[in-house]
Formats: structure tokens, C-alpha cells, sequence
């Protein structure tokens, strides 16, 4: 279900200005089970950050640190 | 249009695992001599991560040594390097993008500890949503005892309603005994 009530962007929470595409682990979190990027009404993250975040969780399957599908 | 300005970029590079641990850094250094040092690249920041499981095979490959440089070069001359490595065999793949000056660069160690320090406030977090959830499962719960009992309300009768035909069923025998040593004695 997605979390519509309140919205907590993890990145604004940690203060994380670039989301670094090496952190494979942190993206993962952001996946779903077939490798897509979660929408943000999911997550809760913030639109500034779902853009970095989408840019960098593709630079990291461009280098095979996440898949593309599964 | 190329960038002529001197930036700080990040190359990360995948090299083919038929080449050792040994074999990879030899050939960065033979890299950085070919190709970065003769565009007047300087390698400043150097993490080399080893051999690391792919997430897809990449030219038949499923493991690639994995090594990031910084690069501070000139931004026409990227254009070369990218070409160079492209159609290098031993390099799998490779990436290089600015690095932002605002945020330092972390090794493959930092940011191992950096998710071990921040991941268990992510479960917090995780925790935080999941308190929706009980609610949801509560109505479950709720809705359980009520299926539950119905359940149960369904058994207990038929349960009642066996324990007298056995009984009658007894008792029937127990008729059928007297009358039949009735009809007996009759004889």
C-alpha cells in the first residue's frame, strides 16, 4: 500500500545533498522486486530527490551495481 | 559542444575478470599512462574495489574487477578517453561522471560503514510505517475471531447434532435388543 498520509523524504531526513550511485544497498531500497524505481508516493521521497535519486539508481545499473529487470 | 574547463570527473571502470586482481591494476597504470596522462589528466582519488559479482553478465561475464579514479582533466579530451575505453577488450564497461565539489567522494569501505551506521535508522523508519499498518492487520485480527467464531459456530452444531443420532442410535440398539429377546421369548 502506498503511504499517502505522511510524507518523510530519507534523504532530506539525512541530509544527503548527492545520492551517490555506488551505494547499491541505499538505491536498493528504492526498488521493487523487479528492479523498477518505487514511485515517491511510495517512498516518501521528495521530488528533488526522486530525480537525483532516478539518475544515479541508472548510472548504477549502467555499471551492473543493480539490475535492470528481474 | 565540449567542456574545455578542468573538472574534477569520477571514472569508474569494470575490468574483464580473466585478468587477476594484479593483472587489473597493472593495466590501470597502463591506462593512466596511454591515455590520461598525454591529455594532461591528473589521477588524484583511487579506490580499487576488487572483483565484485555483476548484476547482469555483461560479455558473457558475470564478475568484473571494479576500480574508481578521479580524474582532473580537461573536458574536450574526455571525449578521447571515453572513446579509448570503449574499445579497450579488457575493460568491461565504464562511467565517468562530475563529481560534485559540495560532497566528498567515499570509498567502497566508508560507504559500507556509512550504510551500517544509517541503515538501522532506515528499519526505524520502516518501523514508523509499518505502525500503519497494525491497524490493518487489527481489522484482520478482528475480522479473524468473527470468521473464527462463525467457524466455530458452524462446527459446534454439527457436533450437537451427531452426539443425539449417536445416542439414538444406541438407544435404538438397546430397543432392538429388548424386542428382540422379547420376540424370543415369545417363541
Amino acid at each position: 500500500m502506498p503511504i499517502f498520509t505522511k510524507k518523510r523524504c530519507l534523504f532530506c531526513e539525512l541530509r544527503i545533498q548527492e545520492i551517490d550511485y555506488k551505494n547499491a544497498t541505499l538505491l536498493q531500497r528504492f526498488l521493487d522486486y523487479y528492479n523498477r524505481i518505487k514511485r515517491r508516493e511510495h517512498t516518501g521521497v521528495c521530488l528533488r530527490h526522486q530525480k537525483k535519486l532516478a539518475q544515479s539508481v541508472k548510472r548504477s545499473r549502467h555499471v551492473a551495481l543493480c539490475g535492470f529487470v528481474r | 559542444m565540449p567542456d574545455t574547463s578542468v573538472k574534477q570527473y569520477e571514472l569508474m571502470l569494470l575490468i574483464a575478470p580473466s585478468l587477476s586482481e594484479e593483472q587489473a591494476k597493472e593495466h590501470i597504470l597502463s591506462i593512466k599512462k596511454e591515455h590520461i596522462e598525454p591529455a594532461g589528466g591528473k589521477v588524484g582519488f583511487e579506490d580499487f574495489w576488487g572483483r565484485k559479482t555483476l548484476a547482469y553478465p555483461i560479455k558473457k561475464e558475470m564478475q568484473a574487477v571494479y576500480v574508481v579514479l578521479h580524474l582532473e582533466i580537461d573536458g574536450s579530451k574526455l571525449a578521447n578517453l571515453d572513446e579509448e575505453l570503449r574499445l579497450d577488450s579488457k575493460v568491461l564497461r565504464h562511467l565517468i561522471t562530475v563529481v560534485s565539489s559540495k560532497v566528498p567522494t567515499l570509498t567502497l569501505e566508508q560507504i559500507i560503514a556509512w550504510n551500517n551506521e544509517h541503515l538501522p535508522e532506515e528499519q526505524k523508519s520502516k518501523k514508523h510505517e509499518e505502525k500503519r499498518a497494525p491497524r490493518a492487520a487489527k481489522k484482520h485480527v478482528d475480522s479473524r475471531p468473527e470468521m473464527q467464531a462463525a467457524n466455530k459456530k458452524e462446527e459446534e452444531p454439527k457436533k450437537v447434532e451427531s452426539k443425539p443420532a449417536a445416542k439414538q442410535e444406541s438407544f435404538d440398539k438397546g430397543r432392538l435388543d429388548a424386542e428382540l429377546n422379547q420376540m424370543l421369548e415369545d417363541i
